[in-house]
């Protein structure tokens, strides 16, 4: 089976991750492992160092795992502890579902938000086109018309 | 081509004008009448007229006449009769004034047209006056005797039972308010101060209009605030984003000149006003009479704030920048969307196992970035 090593700097929580830097490498796995938090053991490869990767895919499983740890296991041997990222594994699904959720806020949404304000506000002032004329107009009003 | 030169006097202020086609039964122009103006002739010449209409509701005219005399003279008496010479297709009240071509071609003068009109409906009502008075008018009614005593000076009547108000406003009323004068009568009492009537005991005051830009985003209306300042009013009016955006504001003050209760009218272009405030403007002038009448010094209703033009302030407050703040909620499908989302709920397709399905919908509801 093929694993393939990446480098990715997004987070956890991010759907279409950017891979970069991929190296593929066949290798074999027991057949009692866990295929959600695999526990891969690597060969040493002159010119590849595994402490620079921190994702990965298996073609066998079609799954793509975090790196959460890396560790020596002699001086030839490293394993690596990967943990399955659902989110990436299952996102054309994800993307495909129907759902109720809530997104940030942008031109063209309405209905109710509880928007947060910095407290800095943008103050403008439209004036009429028509001014009342100061005076001192007194009215005075009567009974009885002669 | 024949131009004629007329100049408008009298009471123009009672008087708006329009240059209209008859043929075309379309408005050409407005017409000053402040200021001369210049008849010129044209293909459609000799079916153009000038317009007349009231300044305000309830004015009547009567006529109009020239000042020179033409060799085809001007048609004087009831400027209807002109109208109804080509037709009367006008609403009623309104008159015109014919601009036949024969007519300027034959002009040698420039005319001077004197217009007049009847007066204006009252609707005060017959028990009532309402004078407008000046310092003049004033210092002379103090002076006015109010009180008839007997031979030994007792108190027989006091005339001054027959003063309604004295109520002091700020700025100037309308001058088509006015019509006419009349003695200051306090029941049998002619006081023989002559002032300016009012026509009306409810006038109303235009206080022009207010545009207020459109917008490009639909955030302005969720977050946005309009105040209306108003000048003699105490509190700002607040004005909902939909009414206003993009629109243009009409104010009008509808004045009780008895008491200075007041409508403010807010119009957005339809025909109703959207907004019907009542206040109470003005000052009610200690009037501290002799004998048991009192009038109590009421103070000032309304402020006195230093504006006389209208205006609305826009505030527009600043959000909060990042995509984890300010959510709207939405339902569909989540592709369709970028950036930070936390689902509240989810028809979760595919082939994941229940285990994941739980897994992935709590991911989801604790917030995920879509790239």
């Amino acid at each position: 089976m093929n694993l393939t090593l990446y480098k990715t700097t997004n987070a956890d929580n991010v759907i279409n991750k950017v891979k970069t830097d991929d190296y593929a490498v066949v290798i074999n796995l027991k057949k009692d492992t866990n295929w959600l938090n695999p526990e891969i053991l690597l060969a040493s490869i002159a010119g590849v160092d595994f402490k620079d990767y921190n994702y990965c895919h298996l073609d066998v499983v079609n799954k793509f795992y975090f790196i959460r740890s890396i560790e020596a296991m002699g001086n030839r041997i490293s394993k690596l502890i990967c943990e399955c990222d659902y989110l990436e594994t299952y996102k054309a699904d994800i993307l495909a579902s129907n759902a109720a959720f809530r997104k940030q806020v942008e031109p063209g949404d309405y209905g109710n938000i509880d928007l947060e304000n910095t407290g800095r506000d943008t103050i403008s002032n439209y004036d009429s086109d028509t001014s009342l004329v100061a005076a001192n107009t007194i009215i005075l009003s009567t009974m009885g018309v002669k | 081509m024949a131009t004629m030169t007329v100049t408008f006097a009298g009471d123009t202020a009672k008087y708006k004008a329009e240059l209209w086609n008859y043929a075309l039964d379309t408005k050409l122009a407005d017409i000053p009448l402040d200021e001369p103006y210049v008849a010129t002739g044209g293909a459609n010449f000799g079916s153009n007229y000038i317009l007349f209409t009231p300044v305000a509701e309830g004015i009547e005219f009567d006529s109009y006449t020239d000042d020179v005399s033409l060799s085809m003279p001007w048609k004087a008496g009831p400027i209807i009769a002109t109208i109804n010479a080509i037709g009367d297709p006008f609403p009623n009240g309104v008159r015109g004034m014919y601009l036949s071509d024969e007519r300027i071609s034959n002009v040698t003068n420039s005319p001077t047209f004197n217009l007049f009109y009847i007066g204006e409906v009252v609707t005060v009502t017959p028990f009532n006056r309402l004078h407008s008075m000046d310092d003049a008018a004033l210092e002379d009614f103090s002076e006015v005797r109010l009180i008839e005593t007997d031979v030994d000076g007792n108190e027989v009547f006091n005339y001054s039972v027959y003063i309604v108000n004295l109520l002091n406003i700020g700025f100037e009323l309308p001058s088509a308010a006015i019509a006419g004068n009349s003695n200051i009568i306090l029941g049998s009492l002619d006081t023989g101060i002559n002032t300016p009537l009012f026509n009306t005991d409810s006038v109303t005051v235009d206080l022009g209009d207010i545009e207020v830009p459109a917008s490009t985003s639909s955030l302005d209306y969720l977050s946005n605030t309009f105040e209306l300042f108003l000048p003699f009013v105490e509190s700002p009016i607040d004005i909902d984003p939909t009414l206003c955006i993009g629109k243009t504001i009409h104010i009008e003050y509808v004045i009780d000149l008895y008491t200075g209760d007041m409508t403010i009218n807010l119009y957005n272009g339809e025909e109703k006003p959207f907004s019907s405030t009542k206040t109470t403007i003005g000052r009610n002038i200690p009037t501290k009479l002799v004998g048991e009448t009192n009038y109590s010094i009421t103070g000032t209703n309304g402020v006195i704030n230093n504006v006389l033009t209208a205006y609305i302030r826009h505030t527009k407050p600043e959000l909060v920048e990042g995509q984890f703040y300010n959510l709207v909620s939405k339902n569909g499908s989540i592709g369709l969307y970028k950036g930070y989302l936390e689902v509240d709920n989810i028809e979760l397709q595919g082939k994941a196992l229940a285990d994941e399905k739980q897994q992935i919908i709590s991911l989801l509801r604790n917030g995920v970035i879509i790239k």
